[in-house]
């Protein structure tokens, strides 16, 4: 697991998470992606 | 006497940037082939019952056959070093994951059943932690093992644990069979939590909350959610993310109180101390959340940003299953797995009647 391998390992997942969910937020918003089906 | 010779030391060249960005992808198909795999069997089976509908198909949802083909793979073959460092970013779709379902709860409901889980996880924070710490005591563990279970137990597990060992300086002995019986405890919940929830016929609210404040890794409470229904999955979600907004506090007095007995460091900044050890991944859950609430997206967004959600929890599903050493079961001493066997049992109960106590007398929506 990323976190286990260092101390900031944890931060850096947990940010590089928000920063994709933001971008792809970002996306749908302004209709840069199409309907994502599932 | 025979004459050593020390082999002059080898100038490795770091990997390029692209190895370093190749390195993990086998591993990300492993887990993305393996929730499609899951999907495909689902709609298959489906299929096949609509077809033949006397014939006693298999009736599993995607999820589950994620875990099933994971813990298949991982424990008959084990997972190949070519496939590690791609099994590991299964964390990064489940954080991913989370904080798109951030998305889908507005506000209001943030503060309504996030008020009242922040109740709920205060009792359950003090019960568990008390509850393992006698329970540490009279089994004779460690106390520095104690404190790690209790910890593990109380917030988020595995994550609890690694943010509590560099502040309170455990064995590394105690650390690994921590980890090991929180994520065995876990496995044994994915599967008894939504036959529980199924006896006592409870609501897809009621019981996303109860597993989101019993079952203690984040990936294993979102597994056991999402096993009774898409909805209650996202209730464990916002239960989950309550509890881990405690982790700071619960890790930093454990690091005082072992800094106060001389074994463990000092604490001399407490502000950055509970900053660093914050899992950042709830700021970006409360941001989409507080975008959704102000309008900044359409009812079609929104499901789409569900649906990516999905998406991102498919591969943490099969990292789940793919993760899970059956053999830790017994490979970790009776009396760890005997504490924490007692302290969860009576955790889950615990947190069952808060969550019946709080929809009986119509506090939850």
């Amino acid at each position: 697991m990323a976190s286990l391998n260092s101390r900031t390992g944890r931060v850096n997942v947990d940010l590089i998470a928000v920063a994709i969910a933001l971008t792809l937020a970002a996306l749908i918003r302004f209709n840069v992606l199409p309907p994502i089906t599932f | 006497m025979s004459a050593h010779t020390i082999p002059s030391p080898v100038a490795v060249a770091p990997p390029s940037l692209a190895a370093r960005l190749l390195r993990p992808l086998p591993g990300m198909a492993l887990l993305f082939g393996i929730g499609l795999l899951g999907k495909l069997l689902e709609h298959t089976f489906a299929h096949l019952r609509a077809a033949h509908p006397g014939f006693p198909f298999p009736h599993l949802e995607y999820v589950l056959w994620a875990i099933l083909l994971g813990l298949a793979i991982g424990n008959l073959f084990g997972v190949a070093e070519a496939f590690r460092p791609g099994v590991a970013t299964y964390e990064l779709w489940l954080k991913l994951g989370i904080v798109l379902v951030g998305a889908r709860f507005l506000m209001q409901d943030i503060l309504h059943i996030g008020g009242l889980s922040l109740v709920l996880v205060a009792v359950e924070l003090v019960l568990s932690l008390s509850l393992m710490t006698l329970l540490g005591y009279v089994f004779k563990l460690p106390p520095k093992l104690t404190s790690l279970l209790a910890i593990g137990s109380s917030i988020c597990g595995v994550t609890a644990i690694i943010a509590a060992q560099g502040a309170i300086e455990p064995e590394e002995e105690d650390t690994s069979t921590a980890i090991a019986a929180i994520l065995t405890l876990g496995a044994i919940a994915l599967f008894t939590f939504p036959a529980i929830g199924h006896a006592l016929h409870m609501s897809q609210q009621g019981y996303g909350m109860w597993a989101g404040l019993a079952v203690d890794n984040t990936a294993e409470s979102l597994v056991t959610g999402s096993l009774y229904g898409e909805e209650a999955g996202r209730w464990t979600v916002l239960a989950k993310t309550a509890r881990s907004g405690f982790l700071g506090f619960v890790v930093l007095a454990y690091a005082v109180y072992w800094s106060s007995r001389g074994l463990a460091p000092d604490v001399p900044n407490k502000a950055h101390f509970l900053w660093r050890k914050f899992p950042k991944f709830i700021l970006g859950f409360v941001a989409l959340s507080v975008l959704a609430t102000a309008g900044f997206f359409s009812k079609g967004q929104l499901v789409s940003l569900t649906n990516l959600s999905k998406w991102a929890f498919l591969p943490a599903f099969a990292g789940v299953g793919l993760r899970t050493n059956l053999r830790d079961l017994t490979g970790q001493g009776w009396r760890p797995l005997i504490v924490g066997i007692l302290g969860e049992v009576f955790i889950a109960l615990i947190t069952l009647g808060l969550v019946y106590w709080s929809y009986s007398y119509g506090v939850a929506r």
